[in-house]
């Protein structure tokens, strides 16, 4: 392992680059996956942005959980989000990985998606619409360029309490 | 020595500046494709930043060390064929190496990195280089009648000839605008471009060989086929358009150089955006309609092209 | 060096050596490597020993040591000599009686190829086919049932293709036969002698005894693939150009450059390299694989011949010498990869290159010179025939070489990716790598490959004196590098380059971090399990089989299969004559009685 820089210590250049062009994985969790073809196609277009969808998690930056996740969907979530490469993001659909949403008393779906996963930016609504999705794209960007998109390094650092608690929820990893 | 040195240094040049050729190309393509899908589209240069987030990832994955090799033969590989490769009417090694070398050269990094996508112990990985090579097949046929009925008529296999002999009689897609046909419809399988980008298919088998690649690997991948645009390109302008050449080296040094690039880069760009045209607007084939579909009528069109070159040579 | 010497160095030894081996149970196998060393380091050093002469043996023998004799000497003696290395640890049962057989095969082989009279090549050939047919019985009767018909067939051709030399021209030397046989009767007996000889090399449609016979051990395959088909290109080149000579061959006609009675057998040889290549992609057996995989090759090598120039002879005899040696290191290896997983179907193997690197290693090398990937010598071979086939305008048989040529490289994936890369299957995760005396004889077969990328000049040399020795002409190379009438290439530059580039790529990419990762750790869309079954290796080609499903469905095999059949019915009714009761026997003796006088009468 070369160096162990600190986040503050990448050069504009690694930020611009990260930042121009992220890769989302077209891995569609829930029901918000409605809106994810409104933003790649022509009227919403991302890919102006560079943001492109990828098959697999090992090339891509993004997880889009779009949506409810419910508990056999958090474990396969958690599984593509260890096979993707740092650096890595997580953007949040809707209001059920906030507090809930409309599942908040069910007994299969999870309440609070930061505590299984780092998760860097929220995007309110049921469903949001593609100009929120493309807003909040958009202020992701911002924040990996000013250094505050740290999810990845959250993970790493804080790894048992993540584990701990996914493995409350899970009865077996299969 | 010094004049090894300069070669060598000018080689560099035009190797480096294929590459970023080619990423451009990668970019034009998007963006013309998006055009033709009424959106806006990424600039030109995405390819680029593409290319640098992959390179300074933070983290990369590998499998084990057979993993490794799929990046340092993929480009090492696509180096040698530039060198070997007429752009402009440059070439490093002027006369040391003909057609066949050139095919055979083009090998070696389609087999590096099918190793490295073995390695990966994805089975998608293994069933996309299947679908690779069986598409290797089929295009094959009809390509390498186009080669032979080119090497008939101007009865030479290098490559220095026949951009010299095309210099002074005129472009070959004048001689044998059959061949051309089914060269360029070899060409639309040989640069994996819709309908035949069957191998890398994201959505049929996970991006096929390139699902375990990620980070520095995929960066390196992404140079490589990058190199290989270009390549597939200048092959075809070597072979009918004249490699670009129209002033000669001899008489205007420099100068010709320079228009001779301008000329080849314009002339690949053109063929770049035939190929692009057809992938934007076609769906993908399965893998038999492919080999079925190259060998009837391209392979059809190829032995005319074939006939009439040997005829035509008396 | 006298010529008894010859006769008693490379045939004696080896026989008395392999005598000697049968008694010694234990240490046969490395008494027999021993002695195989000793006639092959003979043989190295004896370039330029002898010249021709005759030995009294009850009969005329001539036997010569030149150009011709030499390098095919010491190829075959080479791959005996390194399967009999590979076999010390691979054969565990029988040791006496293959190490016989292996030394006496070797002895006729030796024979073969230093024989100069008709006679003692069809008495050498003999006795190496036998012994091939012995070996091959050690694994099973059906096989070397139908390899000894084949051989029997080749055999019965040999001998009336010498009758009617020896009719025309009353001796049965190789120069001395040239004088009184008219065209016609040279055509009747070249096309018996090729035919005979055809049939070792397994040319479509005579190769059906080829995926049979080298299904059996497969060191033993290794010396037979590697090194005794070569004898009947050797047989090809020796009738053609030395018994006949170009003079005889150019009298016939010449088409394009090329004599007219050469050029259906090149189409014969082109057409074998383009269906042995298709049939071999099919294949989950991987000796049949390598099987119809050598059928291939060697068809290329008989386009060579057929096409008698000399950059088409010098391209087919370099690519029997890379043939000789890949395939036997391709052989060595299925037999290293038997000796430790005990399968031979690729669709249970996988992922043993991470176990066995320097095997995988070994067979990766083997594999590039299989596809005439530039790095080794296996490029130099198909180089030379591409050219000649093409610079003499061949628009038939110059693209099925090709696409023949591309259709190698299906099934080289599917020996590295079935057998060696992939998924590790559980059961065969404590699979080690083999000994050493099984991983040195197959890199002493890679040096050959890697070295004469380097310095092509070396084997071209020895290949001109052959030419020259035959009048057929000359080969235009230096040591790095070597040209034709329409192309060059370099091999110095080129490598040099591919060094330098692959330096760049390398410092490209190392300086970044990689974690390794577990194979579990895969996409599989985000599912974990314990065990799954990854390896894609089960119809591996399928799409691709389906488009040739209705050509496939027909076989060569099961056509002669009919034929014996439809012989075999016939001679059943011809039994029903033998009834076993004598009134019938004493009614017959009446009968031809009668016919005799009758016919005797009428002759009178």
């Amino acid at each position: 392992m070369s160096k162990e820089m600190s986040y503050r210590d990448w050069t504009e250049v690694e930020r611009l680059l990260s930042r121009r062009s992220l890769w989302i994985i077209h891995f569609c969790t829930g029901c918000g996956a409605m809106e994810m073809p409104a933003i790649m196609t022509s009227r919403y277009d991302m890919e102006r942005f560079g943001i492109m969808p990828m098959a697999t998690p090992r090339q891509a930056d993004i997880m889009l959980v779009t949506g409810y996740v419910a508990v056999k969907t958090l474990k396969r979530i958690v599984r593509v989000y260890e096979q993707m490469q740092d650096p890595k993001y997580v953007v949040a659909f809707g209001s059920c990985p906030i507090n809930g949403g409309l599942y908040w008393d069910s007994y299969n779906t999870i309440k609070q998606l930061d505590k299984y996963i780092p998760v860097d930016i929220y995007i309110a609504g049921c469903m949001p619409r593609p100009e929120a999705i493309m807003d909040a794209l958009l202020k992701l960007m911002d924040m990996i360029d000013r250094g505050e998109a740290d999810g990845w390094r959250r993970y790493k650092e804080q790894f048992e309490v993540y584990k701990a608690n996914q493995n409350r929820v899970f009865k077996r990893w299969d | 020595m010094t004049v090894m040195l300069e070669n060598w240094l000018v080689s560099a040049l035009y190797v480096f500046l294929a590459i970023c050729v080619g990423l451009l190309f990668g970019g034009i393509a998007r963006k013309v494709t998006a055009r033709i899908q009424n959106r806006v589209g990424p600039p030109v240069y995405q390819n680029f930043i593409d290319v640098g987030k992959l390179l300074t990832k933070k983290s990369n994955i590998r499998h084990n060390w057979i993993f490794d090799f799929a990046p340092v033969f993929a480009l090492s590989g696509v180096i040698m064929i530039l060198l070997y490769l007429p752009m402009g009417g440059y070439r490093m090694f002027a006369s040391k190496g003909d057609l066949i070398l050139l095919m055979y050269i083009m090998v070696i990094p389609a087999l590096g990195f099918a190793l490295g996508a073995g390695a990966s112990m994805n089975p998608n990985a293994g069933v996309g280089v299947m679908r690779a090579l069986t598409l290797m097949l089929s295009y094959e046929m009809p390509f390498v009648i186009v080669l032979l009925s080119v090497m008939i008529y101007y009865d030479t296999a290098s490559l220095t000839t026949l951009l010299g002999k095309q210099f002074s009689v005129g472009w070959a897609i004048v001689a044998l605008p059959i061949s051309a046909v089914a060269a360029d419809m070899a060409l639309q399988g040989m640069m994996m471009e819709k309908p035949f980008d069957i191998p890398i298919a994201p959505h049929e088998i996970a991006s096929g060989p390139l699902v375990e690649f990620g980070g520095k690997y995929l960066g390196m991948l992404m140079l490589y086929s990058a190199g290989g645009i270009v390549v597939e390109t200048s092959l075809f302008v070597d072979l009918f358009l004249g490699g670009g050449v129209v002033l000669d080296p001899a008489v205007y040094g420099f100068w010709a150089y320079l228009v001779n690039y301008v000329v080849w880069f314009a002339l690949i760009l053109a063929v770049w955006l035939i190929a692009v045209f057809v992938n934007a607007v076609f769906p993908r084939f399965r893998i038999e309609q492919a080999f079925k579909f190259y060998w009837k009528w391209p392979t059809v069109i190829a032995i005319l092209g074939l006939v009439q070159a040997y005829f035509l040579k008396g | 060096m006298g010529h008894q010497d010859l006769f008693w160095l490379f045939v004696i030894l080896p026989a008395f050596g392999g005598i000697l081996s049968f008694f010694l149970e234990r240490y046969a196998v490395a008494v027999a490597t021993l002695f195989s060393g000793v006639v092959l380091a003979f043989a190295m050093f004896g370039y330029g020993m002898a010249g021709m002469g005759v030995l009294h043996v009850g009969f005329e023998m001539h036997l010569s040591l030149d150009a011709v004799s030499w390098f095919f000497m010491v190829m075959i003696d080479l791959v005996g000599f390194v399967a009999l290395m590979f076999s010390m640890e691979f054969i565990t049962d029988g040791k006496g009686s293959f190490s016989f057989f292996m030394l006496l095969a070797l002895a006729g082989a030796n024979g073969v190829v230093m024989s100069r009279d008709f006679l003692s090549l069809y008495i050498f050939w003999e006795i190496m086919s036998w012994s091939v047919f012995l070996l091959v019985l050690r694994s099973s009767g059906e096989w070397a049932k139908k390899y000894i018909v084949f051989a029997v067939i080749s055999a019965v051709l040999l001998l009336m293709g010498i009758g009617v030399v020896y009719h025309y021209s009353g001796s049965l030397v190789y120069s001395g036969a040239v004088k009184g046989l008219s065209l016609s009767a040279w055509g009747v007996a070249l096309s018996l002698l090729i035919v005979g000889f055809m049939v070792k090399m397994a040319v479509v449609p005579l190769h059906v005894w080829a995926p049979y016979a080298y299904s059996s051990e497969q060191t033993f395959v290794a010396f037979l693939s590697g090194g005794l088909s070569k004898l009947g290109t050797f047989g090809v080149l020796v009738v053609m150009y030395m018994a006949a000579g170009v003079s005889v061959m150019h009298g016939f006609g010449v088409f394009k450059n090329v004599s007219l009675f050469g050029y259906p057998f090149a189409l014969l040889g082109a057409i074998t390299a383009f269906v042995g290549t298709i049939v071999a992609v099919f294949q989950d057996d991987i000796r049949k694989l390598l099987a119809y995989s050598s059928i291939g090759q060697l068809g290329y090598v008989m386009v060579g011949l057929g096409l008698g120039m000399p950059l088409a002879v010098g391209g087919a005899i370099f690519h029997a010498f890379n043939h000789a040696m890949f395939k036997s290191v391709l052989f060595m290896g299925v037999a290293a990869v038997f000796y430790r997983v005990k399968t031979y179907r690729i669709s249970e193997m996988g992922g043993l290159g991470y176990k066995m690197p320097f095997t995988f290693l070994a067979v990766l090398t083997a594999i590039f010179g299989l596809a005439g990937i530039p790095v080794t010598s296996g490029f130099i071979s198909k180089w030379m025939l591409y050219e000649a086939a093409i610079q003499n305008r061949f628009v038939i048989i110059a693209p099925l070489m090709l696409v023949a040529s591309v259709g190698a490289f299906l099934y080289c994936f599917r020996i590295l990716y079935g057998v060696f890369l992939g998924q590790i299957d559980r059961g065969k995760e404590e699979v080690k790598e083999v000994g050493v005396w099984m991983l040195l004889p197959m890199y002493i077969l890679v040096v050959p490959l890697l070295l004469f990328a380097l310095f092509p000049g070396w084997i071209l040399a020895w290949i001109n004196d052959m030419l020259v020795y035959m009048n057929v002409g000359r080969l235009s190379y230096t040591t790095y590098s070597f040209s034709s009438l329409i192309g060059n290439a370099d091999m110095l530059l080129f490598l040099g380059s591919f060094f330098v580039a692959f330096a760049i790529a390398v410092a490209l990419f190392v300086k970044r971090p990689a974690t390794n990762v577990d194979q579990y750790d895969n996409y599989l869309s985000g599912e974990v399990r314990e065990y799954v079954r990854l390896h894609a290796a089960y119809n591996f080609y399928k799409p691709l089989k389906d488009v040739w499903a209705p050509l496939l469905n027909r076989s060569i095999d099961r056509g002669y299969d009919a034929f014996g059949k439809m012989l075999g019915v016939v001679f059943d009714r011809v039994k029903l004559f033998y009834t076993g009761n004598p009134q019938d026997y004493a009614a017959y003796v009446g009968l031809a009685f009668l016919i005799f006088v009758v016919v005797g009468w009428w002759l009178r």
